[in-house]
């Protein structure tokens, strides 16, 4: 007679691996952007290697393209800091302070002939103040995100038309700065990879270390999700709500000013409506934030989520630029960057109802 | 807005700004009155 003394499973059994590759894909936000990426690439080559594309698309261009993507993260990563913040965080007058900070930066280095050591602080507390003015009016005040920033976006808008009279400087002092957004050769490696936007180590690369240590890594990071994760919570554990919300979207502000900088350097003019013209630069920033996998319920998202959407974005439109004759992909980059964000949207809500969220 | 910053001889882009203000006037306002029925 024998007796089974086998303890009984609770466990459940072990999912098929297609199943679990799936579910990593769907919930995980940068793994399914790692695939889109390696996908988009693979689908414009091939495109490219037979004859469908009016130019090459190879790693040199592709890297190239990375000069548009610097902005592009970089109000990302502003979007992700105020959405993260929670209660409808969102950040409307990104563009618009772009194009107002750009103007100031632009007398200042251009026209007042201040060095560039002292244009460039005074270009980042403008955007700060700036940013602080949007933080003031939703976190103090009270304010909904959507209608202060979209009241202040008007506002900065106008006043960088005004403040130059409509005109774009572009002295020899700016001009000059377009070295600062030329291609470099990668020391070492040179020979083997392309020739990379120097703003991406001037710009990029610094702002993401350091947004990592302040959000990852640091004590402010921890507040911001967790005011933005549940902000009751947050007020009864001594949190201060107001004041972590506020910063967010002064960090926003001072990332713009970055922004201008750079955007004033790549155009070598400063232009009143660089951030503005056409559908301006928020909404680009937005989708990707939201593409990268920041909830816009507040209190989830990471940066590299937000590099690989901006990455992303960027090199499927320089595909779609190549696709079409003249101008005509310009139209269908907006539908795409559309599609795009509708498509995030829907998967946010299929693994928030499947999986309990994306991670 | 508009035509009163064209009439004042003002620049026409002034209006956004207006535009701006009183979008948080009226908010501002709003958010006000609430505060003061809920504290009544």
């Amino acid at each position: 007679m024998s007796v089974d003394t086998a303890p009984p499973t609770t466990q459940k059994p072990a999912a098929p691996r297609a199943s679990r590759i799936l579910e990593a894909v769907l919930t995980q936000r940068i793994v399914l952007l790692g695939l889109l990426i390696v996908v988009v690439v693979a689908v414009l080559m091939y495109m490219s290697a037979n004859g469908y594309l009016t130019g090459a698309y190879d790693f040199d261009y592709m890297s190239s393209t990375l000069i548009d993507a610097v902005p592009l993260a970089l109000l990302g990563f502003a979007e992700l800091v105020v959405i993260v913040s929670g209660r409808g965080g969102i950040d409307l007058s990104v563009g618009a302070m772009v194009s107002l900070v750009g103007m100031i930066f632009g007398f200042a280095y251009g026209q007042w002939g201040w060095p560039l050591w002292a244009a460039v602080p005074l270009a980042l507390v403008t955007g700060g103040v700036l940013g602080g003015i949007n933080g003031f009016l939703v976190a103090r005040i009270g304010f909904p995100a959507l209608i202060a920033t979209l009241a202040t976006y008007y506002a900065y808008k106008s006043l960088a038309l005004v403040i130059s009279d409509q005109k774009p400087i572009n002295s020899t002092q700016i001009q000059d700065l377009y070295s600062l957004t030329g291609s470099v050769r990668i020391p070492l490696i040179g020979d083997y990879v392309p020739d990379v936007p120097l703003g991406v180590f001037t710009f990029l690369v610094p702002v993401l270390v350091i947004l990592w240590l302040v959000l990852g890594r640091g004590t402010y990071g921890r507040r911001l999700y967790a005011v933005g994760t549940n902000d009751t919570a947050a007020r009864w554990a001594g949190l201060g709500v107001a004041g972590t919300r506020m910063r967010a979207y002064i960090l926003s502000g001072v990332l713009s000013g970055l922004v201008a900088v750079y955007v004033t350097a790549e155009f070598a003019s400063a232009r009143p409506d660089a951030g503005t013209s056409g559908n301006g630069l928020a909404l680009p920033a937005i989708t990707i934030a939201v593409l990268g996998g920041v909830a816009i319920t507040g209190g989830i998202g990471r940066l590299a989520g937000v590099l690989l959407a901006t990455v992303l974005i960027v090199w499927l439109n320089a595909g779609i630029i190549l696709y079409f004759e003249g101008n005509a992909g310009t139209q269908f980059q907006l539908l795409a960057l559309g599609v795009v964000l509708i498509l995030a949207a829907l998967l946010n809500g299929l693994t928030t109802g499947r999986f309990r969220g994306t991670h | 807005v508009k035509s009163g910053v064209t009439q004042l001889g003002w620049p026409s882009q002034l209006s956004d700004l207006f535009v701006g203000i009183f979008i948080i006037l009226a908010v501002g306002t709003d958010l006000l009155r609430q505060r003061t029925r809920r504290s009544a």
